[in-house]
C-alpha cells in the first residue's frame, strides 16, 4: 500500500466546507490543537475503494491568506509549508460555495499562486440552484486552469466525484514520479491592486463560463427584516432565549426524575446486597450519591446545547452578535464576542478557545476575563439543586416560577459580565478600536446529523467527566469525610470527626459571615476542581452525615430543612461569580501565555462572589429569610 | 429549505443588472460632467446610505488594517452594495449586502467604503 496523500481543505467561512470534511471522512476524525496554537486542528481519513489512503486536513476558513486572526494564520502557515511539525499538503481542495462563487474564485486564484496541485470542488447546494445559480463548469475549469468537481456535502454520496477526481490525481502522479515533498515555495503577499486585479480576474472568468449569480431568497429577506429590526429583533432574540431557559428547567423534568429513581434504587440494591462496612460506604454514600446527584443534570446540559447547536447551525448566531454589538461596544467588548461568550453557557473553556476568532488583543482579553461570568452547564446542577430545594414549583402567569429565577441567575451573569469589562475598559483605557465585519449567512435548517453528533460530543464529554475527574474526587471526598473514624463516645455525626469535617469547621469563621455551613464549606473545596462537584460533594457530605431517613429522601429534600432560605440564596449570589474551576483557568494560562490573567481572573471572581453572597445573605437575613 | 423565492426570470434579472451596469455608467459620466450639480450622486461613504438604499463601490480607504478585509471580501470597484439593516441607536452597526454575501460592518468599518 502506497504513502497516504495529504490533503487540505480552503475555503471561505461557511461555505461547506466542514461538511465536505465529514462526508469524505465520516466518523474517522481526530480533533486537536495545532501544537503552540489554541487552533483546533482537524484531520480525518479515509481509504477508496481500490486501497488508496488520503488524510485530510480541514482548515480554518479564511477569506484570503493574508490572516487578520490567529485560525487564518495557521491556514496561511500550513499551505505555505511553514507551519512547525506539520507537513506541507500535497494537494490542496479549495471549496468554493456556489453562493459565494466570485468570492470564493479570487481566493482560489491567490490560492493558485502557491504552486500545489489544486481541485476546486463546487459546493451545490440546492438552494443555489432553486435560485437560478448557473456556471458552465467544463468551461469555468477550461478557463481556470484547475480541475473542477460538484459536490454537495449534505448528500449521501455527495463527496464522488471529488474523491474519483482525487484517485485520478494520485495516479497520474504516481505514473510519473513519487510525489516529492516541497517544504516552502517563495510567495509574496499580494498587495491591494493584486487582489482588486484578482477580483477582476474572478469576474471575467465567471463570465466566460456563463455564470448567473443566485439570486436572494425572499424567505431570508423577510426573516432578516424581523430578525435584524433594532425592536423586533431584540425582542425575538430576548423570548428565543428566554424560551431556552424554559425549556431547559420544563422538558428536562421527567427525564431527571428517571435517573433520581434510577439512581436511588441502585443505591438501595447496594445497600441491601452487601454487608455493613466501608466498601459499601464507598459504593453508596461516595459513588453512587456523588456521581449520581452530577448526571442527573444530563438532561438539562443536553437540552442546552441541542438549543445552542441548532443557533449555530442555523447560522442566526452572528445575527444576535451584530444585534448585540452596540450593547457590547458601550462595554468595551466587540460584536464578535457574542459567540464565544453564549458558548461558555456550556463551558468556559470552549468559549475562551472560541475568542481567537477576536482579531483585536485588548477585546480578546476582556471576552476571555469576563467569559467565567457566563453561567455555564456545570453550574446548571448547582442552581437546579437549590431551585428545585427553595423556589416553590409554580405559574406565574405563563411562566414557571423556577424557570424566571433560572433566567434571572443567568441574567445577572450577563449584567456582571457587561459590568466587569466595563470597569476593565475604564481601567486601560482602551482605544476604540474594535472590528466587527461579520459574514451574516443565509439561514439553513439545521442538520439533524451535525446536531446529533454534536450532542454525542457533548454528552461523552460529560459522562467522561463525570466517571474521570468527578468520580475521583468524590471517592477522595469520601475518604476524607469517613476517616478518621469517630470516638466510640460520639454524640455528633461521624462526618464531623473526619478530615473534611475539620476542614470545613475551620472555614466556618471566613464563610460563616456569608451564611455557609461547614457541609457547605466542604463542597466549596473540591467544587473548585470543577463545579458541579459541589452538588457531588453535598450529596456524599449529606449521605455519610444524615441518619437512616435522610438517606433515602434526596438531596433537594435534605437541604431544604437543612438551610435557611438566605443561606440558600447566598450560595445561588457566590455561584453567580463561583471561583474558577481549575480547568478554565489553565485555559486561560495557555492562551494569554501568562500567570497574569488566570490570576486576575481568580482573584476578581473571588472577591465578587464573597461579596454578593454577603450582600444577599445580610439583605435576606434582614428581610427574615434567616 | 424556507418556501418562496424571488420568482423573477433568470432573463429579467440579467436585464435588471444590464441596466444597472448602464446606470453606472451614467453616474460616472455625469459626475464627471456636472461636479457642481447637486442633483447628481456624488461619491460618498457607504456609511452614508440609508436603510434599503443601494449605490456601486468606487474604492476603500487605503491604508487601514481594515481596508484590505473590506476589499477581500468583495468590496472592490463596481460592485453593488445595499443596506439592508440598521441598529439603533446610532445606525450602528450596519448589515450590508455586497458580492452575495451579507456582512455586518460598523459605520467606522463602512466609512471607508467610497460609494456612488
Amino acid at each position: 500500500m502506497s504513502v497516504a496523500a495529504r490533503i487540505a481543505l480552503i475555503g471561505l467561512p461557511n461555505c461547506g466546507k466542514t461538511a465536505l470534511f465529514n462526508r469524505l471522512t465520516g466518523s474517522h476524525q481526530k480533533v486537536a490543537n495545532y501544537p503552540g496554537v489554541t487552533v483546533e486542528r482537524k484531520e480525518g481519513q479515509f481509504t477508496t475503494t481500490t486501497g488508496q489512503d488520503y488524510r485530510i486536513l480541514d482548515l480554518p476558513g479564511t477569506y484570503s491568506l493574508k490572516p487578520t486572526t490567529l485560525d487564518e494564520a495557521v491556514t496561511r502557515d500550513i499551505a505555505l509549508g511553514r507551519f512547525a511539525g506539520e507537513q506541507r499538503p500535497d494537494l490542496i481542495v479549495l471549496v468554493a460555495d456556489a453562493t459565494h462563487l466570485p468570492l470564493s474564485l479570487r481566493l482560489a486564484l491567490e490560492v493558485k499562486r502557491l504552486g500545489l496541485p489544486m481541485v476546486l470542488a463546487l459546493n451545490m447546494s440546492d438552494l443555489a440552484a432553486r435560485r437560478g445559480f448557473q456556471v458552465d463548469r467544463e468551461r469555468l475549469e477550461q478557463v481556470l486552469g484547475i480541475p473542477i468537481v460538484e459536490a454537495v456535502a449534505v448528500r449521501a454520496g455527495g463527496a464522488d466525484s471529488l474523491i474519483a477526481a482525487l484517485q485520478t490525481w494520485t495516479e497520474s502522479t504516481r505514473s510519473s514520479e513519487a510525489h516529492t515533498t516541497v517544504t516552502a515555495v517563495p510567495w509574496a503577499e499580494p498587495s491591494n491592486d493584486d487582489v482588486r486585479r484578482m477580483h477582476e480576474e474572478a469576474a471575467r472568468l465567471l463570465e466566460l463560463a456563463d455564470y448567473r449569480e443566485p439570486l436572494r431568497s425572499t424567505t431570508v429577506a423577510n426573516v432578516d427584516r424581523l430578525l435584524l429590526h433594532p425592536l423586533w429583533g431584540m425582542l425575538s432574540l430576548a423570548l428565543l432565549l428566554f424560551l431556552v431557559f424554559q425549556a431547559v428547567f420544563s422538558w428536562a423534568a421527567t427525564p431527571m426524575e428517571w435517573i433520581d429513581a434510577g439512581v436511588g434504587a441502585l443505591a438501595d440494591a447496594v445497600n441491601q446486597m452487601m454487608p455493613a462496612g466501608p466498601l459499601r460506604s464507598l459504593l453508596a454514600d461516595g459513588v453512587i450519591a456523588g456521581v449520581g446527584s452530577v448526571i442527573i443534570f444530563l438532561p438539562q446540559i443536553l437540552i442546552l446545547f441541542t438549543f445552542i447547536l441548532i443557533l449555530e447551525d442555523s447560522g442566526y448566531l452572528p445575527r444576535a452578535a451584530y444585534l448585540l454589538d452596540r450593547v457590547m461596544g458601550g462595554v468595551g467588548l466587540s460584536g464578535r464576542a457574542f459567540i464565544p461568550l453564549l458558548s461558555s453557557f456550556a463551558c468556559a473553556i470552549p468559549g475562551i478557545m472560541a475568542t481567537r476568532t477576536i482579531p483585536h488583543w485588548h477585546d480578546r482579553l476582556a471576552t476571555i476575563l469576563v467569559a467565567p461570568l457566563m453561567t455555564c452547564s456545570a453550574r446548571l446542577p448547582v442552581y437546579a439543586l437549590l431551585i428545585a430545594a427553595f423556589i416553590p414549583d409554580r405559574s406565574i402567569g405563563p411562566f414557571n416560577l423556577q424557570g424566571v429565577v433560572l433566567f434571572g441567575l443567568y441574567f445577572a451573569g450577563i449584567f456582571s459580565a457587561l459590568l466587569v469589562a466595563y470597569v476593565i475598559k475604564l481601567l486601560t483605557r482602551a482605544a476604540d478600536a474594535h472590528l466587527l465585519v461579520l459574514e451574516l449567512p443565509d439561514y439553513q435548517w439545521p442538520n439533524l446529523q451535525s446536531v446529533l453528533f454534536g450532542l454525542w460530543e457533548r454528552a461523552r464529554l460529560f459522562l467522561q467527566r463525570a466517571g474521570g475527574i468527578i468520580l475521583a474526587l468524590v471517592i477522595v471526598l469520601w475518604f476524607l469525610s469517613t476517616y478518621p473514624a469517630p470516638p466510640p463516645d460520639a454524640t455528633q455525626p461521624a462526618i464531623q470527626y473526619s478530615f473534611a469535617g475539620q476542614l470545613g469547621m475551620a472555614l466556618a469563621w471566613v464563610l460563616g459571615p456569608i451564611g455557609f455551613n461547614w457541609q457547605i464549606a466542604i463542597a466549596l473545596i473540591p467544587g473548585l476542581a470543577a463545579r458541579e462537584v459541589a452538588v457531588g460533594a453535598l450529596g456524599t457530605v449529606y449521605a455519610l452525615s444524615g441518619d437512616e431517613t435522610a438517606v433515602s429522601q434526596s438531596l433537594a429534600s435534605v437541604i431544604a430543612s437543612d438551610w435557611s432560605l438566605a443561606t440558600a440564596l447566598a450560595l445561588l449570589a457566590w455561584y453567580v461569580f463561583a471561583p474558577q474551576c481549575v480547568a478554565t483557568l489553565a485555559v486561560v494560562k495557555r492562551e494569554t501565555n501568562s500567570w497574569r490573567y488566570p490570576l486576575l481572573m481568580a482573584l476578581y471572581l473571588f472577591a465578587l462572589a464573597y461579596l454578593a453572597a454577603w450582600i444577599t445573605y445580610r439583605v435576606a437575613v434582614t428581610l427574615g429569610a434567616g | 429549505m424556507l418556501a418562496g423565492y424571488e420568482c423573477e426570470s433568470a432573463a429579467i434579472a440579467s436585464n435588471r443588472r444590464k441596466v444597472d451596469t448602464d446606470e453606472l455608467e451614467n453616474r460616472f459620466t455625469s459626475d464627471f460632467i456636472n461636479v457642481s450639480d447637486s442633483s447628481v450622486a456624488r461619491n460618498r461613504s457607504l456609511d452614508q446610505l440609508g436603510r434599503g438604499e443601494r449605490g456601486y463601490v468606487v474604492g476603500v480607504t487605503a491604508g487601514d488594517e481594515l481596508s484590505r478585509r473590506l476589499l477581500e471580501i468583495g468590496f472592490f470597484p463596481g460592485a453593488e452594495v445595499e443596506v439592508l439593516a440598521s441598529m439603533w441607536p446610532g445606525e450602528d452597526p450596519l448589515a450590508v449586502r455586497v458580492a452575495g454575501s451579507t456582512f455586518a460592518l460598523r459605520r467606522r468599518e463602512a466609512a471607508l467604503v467610497q460609494i456612488v
